[in-house]
Formats: structure tokens, C-alpha cells, sequence
């Protein structure tokens, strides 16, 4: 168990405690009380002092805005770094430019590592570990720039792997997700090259892009992350958007499909396909207690009808019921998860 | 191994550089046949003439 959540579970179970004492449920002796009181302190004291986890409501919320304001701090910091290159680089001698690229990553990275050895919340780690991957990505593209190298779709795989390295070594979801998604994009542009197009050009065949969105989806079956427990539903998360969203391409743009069909036989067989998919993936969401599977599957599944109902009814029908109709659908819907709600309570 | 992620982060920036820069200095110094020089160099050097 992470030690936020046991921290969390201890503060509910306190104000739970309070709750049935108050309901004259339980009737715990004056020492018994002071005992599991001293316990809990001393807990959440250690925890506290170790993990530098937050013990009240209000600090959970500074923290997610600390959380909020690193990853936006981060992204503003690499907008910074790539703008003032782009001011000031032109200036500077080519040995210099070249120095300060290829160090520029190192001493970020060394610093990330300098910051996470001194805080246990990893805030300044998780902006300056933003700032390396877009320091590290400039260096490869600006130095291939500058000395007109060619194009290569492999720098997508070692941007990939610097991140999911960063990622693991610091625990950080948002860098995770940046190197998921170069690799992601390294499988379509290496695809492409093989088949002699352009890389560059990743709307020639979405269906490369589901398949390897369908490996990301099942990595953390196979993998055990029992120190990063949050890295699973960032797989599965990116694992999904990228085979919905090629699927939703499909759907409107079938000629550029691998299916052996007639292109309109291929939309039609897309958006049946999109809804089942995302419909099975709230199913196996809700079985296995993912909820960000639910969400996602609940978000496209939403997408493929109404963009199905758009499609269908949109043009002939008077726009006051089509909206009523949507009002139907999504009223429809509510209530189909309001019974599935209900299953899952008898279930457990 | 203490910090085997680090590492691994290490070793790709370092690599990858190295072959960057491997692939700059092979490009400059041209081919020995070729009576037109590096057949790549700094973009604005290569415009300018």
C-alpha cells in the first residue's frame, strides 16, 4: 500500500470512528480511545516525517495544486528553453551551440536527480524531469537540424526509451506518458518506412497505431509494477486513445484501411466495431476495477453514438428533436450505468 | 546496481549524441572523390554559397 493511502485510510477511519460514536453503534472505553488515538499520531507522524504525505483535507488540495502548478511550471520551462534557443542560438559559435545541446539534457538530468535526493514529494523533480525530455528531444532535433542530418524516425524510439527510463527511475506518470507516446509513434513512422512511404506520414495506415495501442493496453498484464502501482492505468489510458482514436478516423475514412473491403463497407464496419470495443472496455473496467478504463471507454463509446446520431439524423430531422433525442440517449444511458451500479453492489 | 533507470537514461542521452555526432563529423569531412566538399554542413553556409 502506498503511504498516502494508508494516510487517507486512517484520517476516514478516524472520522468514521467519530460517526458511530456518535451513533451510539460503538462505545469505545476512554483508554481504548486514547490508545488508537496515540497510535493513529504517531502513525501518520511517521508518515508525515518519511513520505511527507498529506494528513488533512486542505493539504490534499494544496498538493494537487502543487502537483497541478509543476506540471504546468514544467511545460512552461520547456517553452522557455525552445524559445530562447530559437532567439539567441543563431549568435552563438557552432562549437558552442553544439556544447550547450548535448550537456543541456546531462546537467537537467543530473539535476532532477540532485532535487529528488532532497524531497520525498518529488515536485521540483517532476518539473525539471519535464524539462530534460524537452531539452533532450531539442537537442536531437535542433543538432539534426542545424547540420542538416536526415530525418530518422529512430530518434522517436531513443526519446521513448529516455523517458520510460526518467519515468521509472523517478516515478513520474506525466514523463511516462511522453515517452509512451514517442514509442507510439516510432511504431507508426518505422511501419511507414518499411513500406517504403514517408514516415512523417502517420494518417497513411491508423491500423498500425491500434495495434501497437493494443500492446500498450496488455504491457501491464505482463508486467508486474509493484513499486510503480500508478504506471498500469497510465499504459492502459494511452493503450486506449490510441486505438479508439484511429478507429474514429476509420469510421469517417475507411480507404485507408487494411481491411480487404469496399472503403464504405469498412466506415460501417468501424463504427459498429468502435462502440463494441468501448463498450467491452467499460465491462472489463468495471470487472477489474479500473476506473480510468471505465471513463475512457465511457467518453468513446458516448463519441461513436452521438457521432453515429449526428451522422444518421442531423440533416432530415428538426434540430429541437435531435437535441430531445440526445437528452433521450444520454438519459438512457444514465440509467443503464445506474442498474450496472446496482449489479455490481449485489456482486460485492 | 544502485540506479539501474538512471543508468539506462544516461547511456541513451550519451549514445545518442555520440552517433549524432559521429554522423556530423562523417558528413563534413566529405568524400573523397567528391569535387563539391561536405556533402552536408551548417544549413546558412551551404545557402549563402
Amino acid at each position: 500500500m502506498q503511504p498516502q493511502q494508508r494516510a487517507d485510510r486512517l484520517r476516514i477511519f478516524r472520522q468514521e470512528l467519530d460517526e458511530l460514536e456518535r451513533e451510539n453503534a460503538l462505545q469505545l472505553s476512554p483508554e481504548q480511545r486514547a490508545r488508537l488515538d496515540a497510535h493513529i499520531d504517531q502513525t501518520l507522524k511517521t508518515l508525515t516525517a518519511q513520505y511527507d504525505v498529506d494528513t488533512t483535507d486542505s493539504q490534499r488540495q494544496i498538493s494537487l495544486g502543487m502537483k497541478i502548478a509543476s506540471a504546468l511550471g514544467g511545460l512552461a520551462l520547456c517553452a522557455a528553453v525552445v524559445l530562447f534557443f530559437a532567439r539567441y542560438m543563431g549568435y552563438w559559435p557552432t562549437p558552442l551551440q553544439v556544447a550547450v545541446l548535448v550537456l543541456l539534457p546531462l546537467v537537467l538530468t543530473a539535476s532532477a536527480e540532485w532535487a529528488a535526493r532532497r524531497e520525498t514529494t518529488l515536485y521540483y523533480t517532476s518539473l525539471l524531469s519535464i524539462v530534460t525530455f524537452a531539452a533532450f528531444v531539442a537537442n536531437l532535433a535542433i543538432l539534426g537540424a542545424l547540420f542538416n542530418l536526415v530525418q530518422t524516425p529512430n530518434a522517436l524510439a531513443v526519446w521513448g526509451m529516455f523517458g520510460i527510463a526518467m519515468a521509472y527511475h523517478f516515478g513520474l506518470r506525466l514523463v511516462l506518458a511522453a515517452g509512451l507516446i514517442s514509442f507510439l509513434g516510432w511504431v507508426t513512422a518505422a511501419t511507414n518506412v518499411w513500406r517504403g512511404w514517408w514516415w512523417i506520414e502517420f494518417d497513411r495506415r491508423p491500423e498500425e497505431v491500434m495495434l501497437a495501442g493494443l500492446v500498450l493496453v496488455i504491457l501491464p498484464s505482463l508486467m508486474r509494477h509493484t513499486k510503480r502501482t500508478a504506471f498500469p492505468a497510465v499504459y492502459r489510458l494511452l493503450g486506449m486513445f490510441a486505438i479508439f482514436v484511429p478507429m474514429l478516423f476509420l469510421s469517417a475514412q475507411g480507404s485507408t484501411s487494411y481491411l480487404p473491403m469496399d472503403a464504405r463497407n469498412i466506415e460501417r464496419f468501424y463504427q459498429v466495431f468502435g462502440a463494441v470495443t468501448s463498450a467491452c472496455a467499460i465491462w472489463i473496467g468495471v470487472r477489474k476495477n479500473w476506473n480510468g478504463v471505465v471513463n475512457t471507454g465511457t467518453a468513446f463509446f458516448a463519441i461513436f453514438l452521438f457521432v453515429r446520431l449526428i451522422d444518421w439524423w442531423w440533416d432530415w430531422m428538426p434540430k429541437y428533436l435531435f437535441f430531445l433525442l440526445i437528452g433521450l440517449v444520454a438519459i438512457a444511458m444514465v440509467a443503464v450505468f445506474k442498474r450496472l451500479r446496482g449489479r455490481m453492489r449485489i456482486a460485492t | 546496481m544502485k540506479r539501474p533507470w538512471l543508468l539506462a537514461a544516461v547511456v541513451v542521452l550519451v549514445i545518442s549524441n555520440a552517433w549524432v555526432l559521429t554522423q556530423i563529423a562523417i558528413n563534413r569531412s566529405g568524400t573523397p572523390d567528391s569535387d563539391d566538399g561536405p556533402r552536408s554542413g551548417l544549413l546558412w553556409q551551404r545557402e549563402g554559397g
